[in-house]
């Protein structure tokens, strides 16, 4: 039997399909398509302080094998969040990880003080795609010294393993993940969305009410790949690593570029049931590349130079 | 548990899911209009009027599934009608589909029109919203209840069904008063019912709740938004409604497509 | 900042009690203690007396009263909703000792503090006695929670419908009769302590009553919260909000408490917020920038002759009535057409005299040459170079002194190039098209604090930002720009253009937190254990300078901090859509002669005075106000009376002020600010009339940063020293701007931010290469 298990420090996933944020809302509107007890992992949509609407509608649009999204990180706020999402996951085993959100840092150091003790989390995964308002309505994650800024600020207020996540559009991703291990961080997933534009030819509109979205999907998996790639060779993070992942290969590719977990975004919302189809995939997959374990795949990718 | 012993429980029954359906007939309407027929006794007994399906062609070039309104359902034969109109590149690709094909579909899914509560009846559809209707009117039919529809649209070219909703009291009315009475839907609206489903373009749905705004009847509206999922995760398609809290962003694959009204909240 | 409700619940019919996330506050909080909370943007600032919290759980509680515009705003709001702002702790916290057995005596959300008091008396091994007074059993606040407690509870009921049937004060007298006790604690509606106070005299009990009196901003800036002790005028929000008992002047106090609930008062009365470049001469600069191209081609376009020869074009004015009636500007600035002709005038000097007059050495003909040539942009970009907050400058600056005051033009008889006005164009132009400032170098600096987000602060934050330094500014009310925001009238500098130009300084980088008390909030240690490695302090001088005359704690008497910041931040000026209760008067006296009183007596025109006037102890040639501002408050029909100060304060029988007594004056000899010194002219006595008084005499700078650092040299009035280069005497604490200066200009301000900017970059150089933090 293969093991698919992986860590993030002292957290143990047991299969690498991990749900992305955004993707799956908090997990009670998946729970008529799948056993989400069979999941390796679910992180919730990102939490601010507060309730927030989101952005107008239109905020989907499809792009060529990839999807734009604009939702706006409409959320209920953590006070919401507390009373009602966290009771449901204690019907459910999989480790459960918090997406936190913030205008500023301390937007996100007052979530994890709220919700800290709360013994059903298990992680956080620290969204700094957030445009902040230090960063000039920019997004931390773009900025190496934002970065560390952020997680230093939330790693004394709790004991939980803390997840960068990151865009793809900083100057150089490793360089952030590297600060981000500097800072504390117990791992790293990448990567976000990237901003895309779609057009209305006929009323020369944006089709997206915000105008700029995330590109989401199969078209993105080169650039994860690489990204995770290029990451994996400059920090000794755990990571997650999410782009287009919609089959079993996919998943593996990514555990071969470096990826310790994945996420499953884009694919969920073609067909709920897609995240555990791409786990058996991959577990059937597995022993025919001759091995036993993900670790073993792990970061095997070997370039002609 | 490691994650592998999964296969058998994946297939549990009480979880819903894409299930692939062949088409058993096409038909090519006029102006871009079809209908593709499916052969499901389980769907088909379980659809009621306002619900809609995802659909998806694991051949095309698409990736999302898209949102489609049925059309009639026949239960004898357990067939249900997908009535669509091409509007962009997920139609186009449904539209060149063969009898034979398989399409992948999830349904029902949404809020139906409660077709139940007592009154009076006045159904108004506004060119590509006489979909749900097709499934609603034998319903109320067969209630022997008061009912009646009301059905518009731009010229005759695109008022479909006629020979199916000859057996139902319907009233007609195009833009041009090329059939029917000339004018818009919204001319003929009548006080004199209890409770109103509408179905059509935004500006006439905000139009219909203006005019039943102040008087005691019951109005629903099945509002269109552009869809990511139609299953409720990706809340791409929310849209502003009132709700106990206050104004909330409420998805409308999930929470809708139908609304009372009332509740609807309209942008300037 | 912003913090989420974590419970917002019933407690009586007329109270909620109202629990706020907030683990900063709830860690450092103690009863007495007090936070501000704002409850959506439009609301009032309410200060909250605290009743209890947990440092475990990161909450605090306090308990309101529904009624009142703030307090039913308040009340609508839920459980998971987040407040507008919320700023604390503030004031001081009781002292907590073992006094032995303390009396506790407390009646409506003022007595709920009590609770959290008594906690921290029995901890530190306190006989607690409670006493509760209410008119009947369902008022009896927080009473369960009394209970849990092991300490004597005591309650009195005015109906009778629990514990003592009778008023707080009758069961206090019985229970006094009977035991001893070694300290006592009011807290509740003045009327009652006060009459506790007086029958607790005999039995000579020392104690403290907390005073909740009026209140703004709860951090010593508008004086409305002046309470006298022991013939003092003290502020409740720096030296209270508890006092001792005996020192209280009671009676002194009834007019403001009374006027506490301004919201229920009549509609009659009317209601009324790498390294760095180098620093490269600016005249040298001017110099080459000259010799391009352009510039000579510029000035061979047109002759001197031809240039002096044309007319100022003058600013256009809107009309009076039309002005009277809004808050706007007076002058909707040049067109583009007025822009470039005046622009014309200007004669590209080879050595410009203008820029000696400007504070922070604008390159002058730089940027006026730009307008003339149609490049506004780079026009912008010349100010903005060595000032940034130059659409701010160009509307306040006295130019009259600065830079027009050395044009050439003055020499030639004529009258000089419009700068300021010019400037303003130039920078109006760059916020409508959006043009920002360069983005700063990417390398990863050090931490810097700056306290206060007025002129000083934002100038040195900007300049430290520019050069890659990682900035925040903390500003302690809910808005940011200081003196700009809450002291100049809107119709002067317009809110929208200063969140403009504040909002292209946040673009470089700066992060400014609001509701955030340097001090109160966080200490300075704290700060530097965060990783802030440089402080810079522009926290301004906005105490009011108090007359501490007779009359002055009557109703309707404001100092110009209070009256303008009620109008500028609070809205107040919207009437029932704003949220702070100002009596609009009829007829106001405004006590000063500099711009800010201009500002004010402006104001107060514009809120529907029918008669307004200024009165100042000299003449008009010594007022340091503006000339155009002076000649438009003449305009707008502001009477001005000189050569008179005031005696003192005259009031009716309900506590509002009805008119002043004045003595006249005369100009005798110089003082040391060298101007004549006003003496008293025998027997010239005067009254005028007047339903508002503002005291617009001047400020000092604010003493809770001085408590919060002990090593802080201090001057006289308060104002911190500092050397040439704007060190203090805390070795990485710089200051500059009106904290060092006392109240002075908008443009020294800005530019003692950027000296600063220089000398923390070189302090902090010198650390790194030291390798030393």
């Amino acid at each position: 039997m293969s093991d698919l298990s992986f860590s993030i420090g002292p957290l143990r996933f047991p299969n690498p399909v991990v749900l992305a944020s955004g993707t799956a809302g908090y997990g009670y509107e998946l729970e008529p398509y799948i056993d989400l007890d069979l999941l390796g992992g679910f992180i919730t949509k990102g939490i601010y302080p507060a309730p927030r609407a989101g952005n107008p509608s239109p905020r989907v649009y499809e792009t060529p094998s990839g999807m734009l999204n604009a939702i706006g990180l409409q959320g209920i706020g953590m006070v919401r969040f507390r009373d009602e999402v966290l009771p449901f996951w204690e019907r459910y085993k999989p480790p459960l990880g918090i997406n936190v959100a913030g205008e500023c840092p301390e937007d996100y150091a007052r979530v994890v003080e709220y919700l800290d003790s709360h013994p059903r989390i298990d992680f956080y995964e620290i969204n700094l795609s957030c445009p902040n308002v230090q960063t000039g309505g920019r997004s931390p994650s773009w900025f190496p010294e934002e970065t560390k800024g952020i997680l230093s600020t939330l790693r004394p207020l709790t004991k939980r393993p803390l997840i960068a996540k990151l865009s793809p559009h900083a100057r150089s991703v490793e360089e952030i993940a590297f600060a981000a291990q500097e800072a504390g961080a117990d791992g790293v997933s990448l990567i976000n969305t990237f901003i895309g534009l779609a057009v209305d030819l006929k009323s020369r509109r944006p089709i997206l009410h915000n105008l700029f979205g995330g590109v989401s999907g199969p078209a993105v998996k080169p650039m994860a790949l690489a990204m995770v790639y290029k990451v994996f060779q400059r920090v000794s993070l755990p990571i997650l690593g999410m782009g287009g992942i919609v089959s079993g290969r996919d998943l593996l590719e990514f555990i071969v570029a470096g990826a310790s977990g994945v996420q499953i975004g884009t694919a969920t919302i073609v067909d709920p049931q897609a995240p555990l189809r791409i786990l058996r995939e991959a577990s059937e997959l597995l022993p025919s590349l001759g091995c036993d374990s993900l670790g073993e795949l792990r970061g095997s990718l070997k370039p002609y130079r | 548990m490691t994650g592998n012993n999964f296969s058998s429980k994946m297939e549990t029954m009480d979880k819903k899911g894409y299930t692939p359906l062949e088409i058993v007939d096409k038909r090519e309407w006029r102006e871009d209009f079809f209908s593709l027929f499916f052969h499901s006794p389980l769907l088909t007994s379980s659809l009621r009027s306002g619900h809609f399906l995802m659909v998806r062609d694991p051949d095309a070039p698409t990736l999302l599934s898209r949102p489609f309104s049925m059309g009639r359902l026949f239960h004898d034969e357990g067939i249900f009608e997908l009535f669509f109109q091409v509007v962009g590149k997920g139609t186009e690709s449904m539209a060149r589909k063969r009898v034979g094909d398989t399409l992948s579909v999830l349904g029902p899914l949404g809020n139906p029109f409660p077709l139940e509560k007592p009154g009076r009846v006045l159904l108004i559809a506004g060119g590509r919203g006489i979909s749900p209707f097709l499934s609603a009117l034998p319903v109320l039919a067969e209630s022997k209840r008061d009912y009646s529809l009301l059905y518009g649209a731009k010229t005759a070219r695109t008022l479909l069904f006629r020979p199916f909703l000859a057996d139902f009291p319907v009233s007609y009315r195009t833009d041009d008063g090329s059939f029917g009475q000339r004018g818009l839907v919204v001319d003929g609206l009548s006080r004199e019912v209890d409770l109103v489903f509408a179905c059509g373009p935004e500006k006439m749905l905000e139009r219909v709740a203006l005019f039943y705004k102040d008087l005691p009847t019951e109005v629903y509206l099945s509002l269109e938004e552009r869809m990511g999922c139609g299953t409720g995760i990706c809340y791409g398609c929310a849209r502003k409604v009132r709700t106990d809290r206050g104004v909330e962003m409420v998805r409308v694959c999930e929470e809708g497509p139908v609304f009372e009204a009332s509740r609807v909240v309209w942008d300037e | 900042m912003p913090s989420v409700i974590l419970a917002n619940t019933p407690l009586s019919p007329r109270h909620n009690l109202l629990r706020i996330h907030a683990p900063r506050i709830a860690r450092r909080g103690g009863a007495g203690q007090f936070v501000i909370v704002i409850p959506d943007e439009s609301s009032e600032r309410l200060p909250l007396a605290i009743c209890d919290l947990s440092p475990e759980e990161g909450w605090i509680e306090t308990v309101y009263r529904k009624q009142g515009g703030p307090g039913a705003h308040l009340a609508e709001r839920q459980r998971g909703e987040e407040l507008y702002s919320l700023t604390g702790p503030l004031g001081n916290p009781i002292s907590k000792e073992r006094w032995g057995h303390a009396l506790l005596v407390g009646r409506e959300a003022e007595g709920s503090l009590l609770y959290l008091l008594a906690k921290e008396l029995l901890k530190e091994g306190n006989r607690v006695s409670v006493l509760l007074s209410a008119p009947k059993r369902e008022e009896l606040l927080l009473a369960d929670r009394f209970q849990s407690l092991p300490l004597q509870f005591l309650t009195a009921t005015d109906d009778g419908s629990a514990g003592f049937p009778g008023t707080g004060e009758a069961l206090f007298e019985k229970v006094c009769a009977g035991e001893s006790f070694q300290r006592l604690f009011l807290s509740g509606p003045l009327e009652m302590m006060h009459r506790i106070a007086h029958e607790s005299a005999p039995y000579e009990i020392p104690g403290e009553a907390s005073l909740h009196v009026l209140m703004l901003d709860g951090t010593g800036m508008c004086g409305s919260c002046r309470v006298r002790v022991e013939d003092r005028l003290c502020l409740a929000c720096l030296e209270g909000p508890s006092f001792d008992i005996r020192k209280i002047d009671w009676e002194s106090l009834a007019p403001r408490m009374q006027a506490q609930d301004l919201w229920q008062l009549s509609p009659a009365v009317s209601k009324p917020s790498q390294d760095i470049p180098a620093q490269e001469d600016s005249f040298d600069k001017n110099r080459r920038e000259r010799e391009e191209l352009w510039r000579k081609e510029l000035r061979a376009n047109l002759s001197a002759k031809e240039r002096t020869s044309r007319l100022k074009v003058p600013l256009p004015l809107r009309p009076v009535e039309e002005r009277l009636k809004d808050f706007s500007e007076v002058s909707p600035g040049y067109s583009r057409q007025e822009a470039l002709l005046e622009a014309s005038r200007c004669l590209d000097c080879p050595t410009p005299s203008c820029m000696r007059g400007c504070p922070v050495e604008i390159r002058i003909p730089s940027f006026i040459k730009n307008i003339e040539r149609g490049d506004f942009k780079s026009a912008a970009s010349v100010l903005r170079e060595n000032n940034v907050l130059p659409g701010v400058c160009g509307r306040v600056c006295p130019q009259e002194e600065l830079c027009e005051g050395h044009c050439l033009y003055n020499r030639l008889g004529l009258p000089p190039v419009s700068i300021g006005a010019l400037q303003r164009f130039a920078i109006d132009y760059a916020l409508q098209e959006g043009w920002c400032f360069p983005l700063p170098l990417p390398t990863p600096r050090e931490r810097i604090a700056v306290i206060g987000s007025g002129p000083a602060s934002l100038s040195a934050a900007g300049e430290l930002s520019r050069w890659g330094y990682s900035v925040t500014v903390f500003e302690s009310l809910h808005l940011p720009g200081g003196v700009l925001m809450t002291g100049i009238p809107e119709f002067r500098l317009p809110k929208e253009r200063l969140l403009a130009e504040i909002k292209e300084i946040k673009r470089l980088g700066v992060e400014i937190q609001t509701d955030f008390v340097v001090g109160k909030t966080a200490t300075f240690e704290e700060l530097k254990e965060e990783g802030y490695q440089a402080f810079f302090i522009g926290a301004g001088a906005p105490k009011p300078v108090l007359l501490n005359i007779d009359g002055e704690m009557l109703n309707g008497v404001y100092s110009a901090g209070e009256y303008l910041t009620r109008v500028n931040l609070m809205k107040a000026y919207l009437a029932r859509e704003g949220a702070s209760p100002l009596v609009r008067g009829r007829k106001v006296a405004v006590i000063g002669g500099g711009n800010t009183a201009i500002d004010c007596a402006r104001t107060a025109r514009r809120l529907g005075a029918k008669g307004v006037v200024l009165v100042y102890r000299r003449t008009e040639r010594e007022m340091p106000a503006r000339k155009d501002e002076i000649s438009y408050a003449r305009q707008e029909g502001i009477e001005m009376t000189f050569l008179t100060r005031p005696l003192r304060f005259l009031g009716d029988s309900h506590g509002w002020v009805v008119g002043m007594e004045c003595q006249a004056t005369r100009l005798s000899e110089p003082d040391a600010s060298g101007r004549r010194r006003p003496v008293d002219v025998p027997g010239g006595t005067s009254r005028i009339e007047a339903d508002v008084i503002v005291n617009a005499l001047g400020t000092l700078p604010t003493p809770i940063l001085s408590s919060a650092l002990p090593g802080l040299s201090i001057g006289p009035e308060g104002r911190i020293e500092v050397t040439d280069e704007l060190a203090t005497s805390v070795p990485g604490i710089f200051a500059g701007g009106d904290a060092v200066r006392g109240g002075a200009t908008v443009i020294l301000a800005i530019k003692d931010g950027r000296t600063a900017a220089r000398s923390i970059h070189h302090y902090l150089s010198l650390h790194r290469s030291r390798g030393s933090r």
